[in-house]
């Protein structure tokens, strides 16, 4: 899966979280205030990034993760570790 | 005045947990179930998500219940935090409005690895009072956990004038815990169904707050010559908002 990829999933795991229409996303904008996500919806969006994607994410890894850039290079690194598994959409 | 220098907020933390011990000694508890609910000092009863407004902290720390409770990330909290790692309970540090994301997979992660309780002032830290915010809903339904609402009431109490109140029970005082019924939240709940549970959830912890401060009241006012071990007046069971049913008292240790 590459990053063009990976990035359209995160905006499908926006908008099932948030229930409404998501812009296309860039790595520099962030995480939080773009996406319009509250500490609920980004709970929601980790867990369902580890159930699509098969991986596990600490709340420590988290840390200092601001940009959507730096939440995809996490997921990239936990891919890369694991090999590419999805979950069937 | 805020304490800042964590040297100092350790041994205050260290401070506040011997005086907690000690002030534990003094305070009597009074522990009750409702129907489905079991004892919270029940070692055998189902894991569960305990929730207590942020107003009765300190009492829900003095139940001692091993398991995981979520401090926020405030100077205040680290305090409270410090003072519950002395008693042997965990913590995780984060709130709604200052990583309460990353507090929730914390949770969430100890809920999955560790067979214990976790406990939530859902309105804290800084309100608004007895309102239940979205996070615990969320948890609940990707856990599993039933989420029990905990009322508690006081005989004799100090109230500070902060935003939500908060009580220290006094020495020689009892406190009065009440567990609703066990809400079991479905997983993938879209934000419609997130808020119907978090209504039902805070309707619950309403009802059976009002109904431990009514069996507070109640044993403040009974004359301590006239009143036997299974003395509390259950009230009209058919249209108590809390299923008083099956109820025996408890008396913790003095």
């Amino acid at each position: 899966m590459d990053r063009t990829e990976l990035r359209l999933a995160l905006r499908e795991m926006v908008e099932e979280t948030t229930g409404e229409p998501c812009p296309p996303i860039t790595d520099d904008q962030d995480l939080r205030a773009a996406l319009g996500l509250d500490s609920v919806d980004l709970f929601s969006l980790v867990i369902e990034t580890q159930t699509r994607f098969a991986i596990k994410i600490g709340s420590t890894e988290l840390d200092g993760i601001t940009q959507v850039g730096h939440y995809l290079d996490l997921v990239e690194a936990k891919l890369a570790q694991g090999g590419p598994r999805t979950r069937a959409a | 005045m805020k304490l800042r220098d964590p040297r100092l907020i350790r041994i205050v933390g260290w401070l506040v947990a011997v005086f907690l011990m000690v002030w534990r000694l003094m305070v009597r508890l009074r522990i009750e179930p409702v129907a489905k609910a079991r004892h919270l000092d029940d070692p055998h009863r189902p894991r569960g998500i305990y929730l207590f407004w942020h107003e009765t902290l300190l009492a829900m720390v003095a139940l001692r219940m091993p398991g995981n409770v979520m401090i926020s990330k405030h100077a205040d909290g680290e305090l409270i935090a410090q003072a519950c790692h002395h008693l042997g309970i965990g913590t995780v540090r984060g709130s709604t409005t200052r990583g309460g994301g990353l507090a929730l997979i914390e949770m969430a992660r100890r809920a999955k690895a560790e067979a214990t309780d976790l406990a939530i002032t859902p309105d804290g830290p800084k309100g608004p009072r007895r309102r239940v915010q979205a996070g615990v809903v969320s948890l609940a339904g990707h856990t599993g956990r039933p989420v029990v609402p905990v009322g508690m009431g006081f005989t004799w109490a100090w109230r500070a004038r902060s935003w939500d109140r908060f009580v220290l029970p006094l020495p020689f005082g009892r406190i009065t815990y009440l567990a609703a019924e066990p809400i079991q939240v479905p997983d993938g709940l879209d934000r419609d169904g997130l808020e119907e549970y978090r209504l039902r959830i805070e309707a619950s912890a309403l009802a059976v707050s009002a109904e431990a401060e009514r069996w507070a009241a109640e044993l403040a006012g009974v004359p301590r010559a006239t009143r036997g071990p299974h003395v509390r007046p259950v009230g009209d069971r058919a249209t108590s908002p809390v299923n008083t049913q099956g109820r025996e008292d408890l008396d913790g240790p003095n």
